[in-house]
């Protein structure tokens, strides 16, 4: 009677075992087991810690703005177009996102040929072409887009479009405000400008929101952030 | 023999104890925490279609409807057995479905965020189960949390709309605005969108500005609510299509429609078919279309080869629709 019983416990205990193996009532893992072993999760992008859109825009503008260092040489943009129409906006350009026109970042000097409503019309040196400088209202994406802001680095989209706001109030105030009245036919101007191109004919003229500005007039060079009195014809 | 049973008995219950115990450390392939959605079927089911779940904020709305049936049958042509949940604009819906999806065993989720802050929670816990979410349309406000999010470019819609505004209704006049879902980032890139335009011409005032949640029904009933003390507006703004559908139909009841001109924002068949006989002045076209068939395309990359270095945050280009130009533009998109 003994030995049934046994028999039968251990004929249980078995047959419970596999049970409890293969369809287990619970399941240990270590307290820091997703941060070691991340096989099993959806592939995550890397975090980035939340960018904060008026320190972002300081940085810029204190960093690659301020030494010159960004934009394709207008000249050279040209050239390119005129060379192979079809890899002109890869190689120089960028797109936003999915679809949409290609924003460029661009350089040059030229001479103020005329100012129209508010436009200022460039002569550019070392071409028989024209370039346009938007003296208006700065209210898009095309700065922001231009210098290769990326969506993905802001948390809230809110943050990335303050972003723009931002660049356009500094472009207003710091590039436009102090130049605009300089801008006369004759000054000689070096400029670093936006721009966005939906079609091909938007290459020529070119139409530039200017970021960074130096006009000089009768050999004095004027620039915000190096101010010198004009001696010039200029207002 | 008393004690000798006793004894049996004990050794008995701890063997079981210790093969519980035993069971709950065996390796990793059982845990749903750790499954890898690459290999979710088991042995001998190597034939069996992956899911793939299509959760969207609300159904209530044809542009949702198209964003979400798009997604579906690209998930279904890519080979994929495909659903659709309605989430009816509630958090606690979007995470029951959340909790189904996850206990289903479904391989990845294409997902309209019901709102920004509160459905990333649902988002981690999809993708710490192996499950990859794509965002479509609505943003949540993460980026370590979806595997990637393809938004509509707003904001810069909004300034085109916000321009072409101020060229119809000129430098004065009077506007009210009809704002979206408060908690939702599309409300406030719109707005903020437009109002960077708009705001720089001190002749045009804002009368009211109210949240119709993007229903076309509380469109009406705000829109009906603001003309009995506004007889004098000369636009409305709506972030979006519905509302603005339900914003004239307000002031059609009340003999305004030739009055007051209303800007949308969506591209519904109804407001594209609206412009086109002069009712609406204009919209931005958003492509439900493109972005969820994108969505459906990149849950396949990440299922079927392996892809798995999307951008977080993908942009999708937006276009102004006017009198203008709706001969390119039929419902949802460009005329093909």
């Amino acid at each position: 009677m003994s030995h049934k019983r046994l028999m039968t416990c251990i004929l249980l205990l078995i047959v419970g075992g596999i049970a409890c193996w293969y369809f287990p009532l619970f399941h240990l893992r270590p307290l820091n087991a997703e941060k070691k072993d991340s096989s099993g999760q959806a592939a995550m992008p890397e975090k980035l810690g939340p960018a904060d859109p008026i320190i972002f825009v300081q940085e810029f503008w204190d960093g690659p703005l301020r030494s010159g260092a960004i934009g394709t040489e207008v000249t050279q943009l040209w050239n390119s177009l005129d060379a192979d129409k079809t890899t002109v906006r890869s190689l120089f350009g960028r797109q936003a996102g999915l679809g949409g026109p290609w924003y460029f970042c661009i350089r040059g000097h030229g001479t103020v040929e005329k100012v129209e409503g508010k436009l200022a019309i460039l002569k550019v040196a070392d071409s028989s072409r024209r370039a346009s400088l938007d003296l208006g209202l700065t209210v898009d994406n095309t700065i922001r887009e231009a210098i290769g802001v990326k969506a993905s680095e802001f948390a809230n989209s809110q943050d990335l479009n303050a972003v723009s706001s931002e660049l356009n109030r500094r472009v207003e105030q710091d590039v436009l405000a102090p130049n605009r009245l300089r801008l006369q036919p004759g000054a000689i101007v070096e400029f670093t400008g936006c721009t966005k191109i939906g079609r091909d004919s938007d290459f020529d003229p070119l139409c530039l929101i200017p970021i960074r500005l130096e006009v000089r007039s009768n050999q004095v060079l004027e620039t915000k952030s190096n101010p010198v009195v004009d001696l010039g014809t200029s207002q | 023999m008393n004690l000798k049973h006793s004894y049996l008995r004990i050794v008995f219950q701890l063997a079981c104890l210790t093969f519980f115990i035993l069971s709950g450390c065996t390796g990793n392939n059982t845990g749903t925490n750790s499954e890898n959605p690459s290999s979710r079927s088991k042995p001998g089911k190597q034939a069996e279609v992956k899911k793939v779940a299509v959760i969207i904020s609300t159904l209530n709305n044809p542009w949702f409807v198209v964003l979400g049936e798009t997604a579906r049958d690209r998930a279904i042509e890519l080979g994929y057995e495909a659903n659709l949940f309605d989430s009816q604009n509630d958090t606690a819906k979007e995470a029951a479905h959340f909790d189904n999806v996850i206990a289903a065993g479904y391989s990845a989720i294409l997902f309209n965020p019901t709102d920004a802050d509160g459905s990333i929670a649902n988002v981690k816990r999809a993708t710490a189960g192996g499950i990859p979410v794509f965002c479509i349309d609505r943003e949540i406000n993460s980026t370590d949390a979806a595997t990637a999010q393809l938004l509509s470019d707003n904001y810069a819609g909004c300034i085109e709309l916000g321009k072409y505004f101020v060229e119809k209704v000129g430098e004065q006049g009077k506007y009210v605005e009809l704002l979206g879902l408060v908690g939702d980032n599309n409300t406030w890139n719109r707005s903020k969108g437009f109002h960077s335009v708009v705001d720089r011409h001190e002749g045009l005032k804002m009368v009211a500005q109210q949240s119709a949640d993007f229903d076309r029904n509380k469109a009406l009933e705000v829109m009906e609510s603001v003309l009995q003390s506004h007889d004098d507006l000369n636009a409305v703004f709506c972030g979006n299509d519905a509302m603005a559908m339900g914003a004239f139909q307000a002031l059609l009841a009340a003999g305004k429609s030739e009055q007051v001109k209303v800007f949308g924002y969506d591209g519904s068949e109804d407001v594209v078919k609206s412009i086109s006989e002069g009712k609406i002045s204009a919209t931005v076209m958003q492509y439900p279309k493109v972005m969820a068939r994108t969505s459906a395309e990149f849950a396949h990359e990440y299922l079927a080869k392996g892809k798995r270095d999307f951008e977080r945050k993908i942009p999708v280009n937006v276009d102004l629709v006017t009198r203008e130009n709706i001969k390119d533009f039929a419902g949802y998109g460009k005329k093909e």
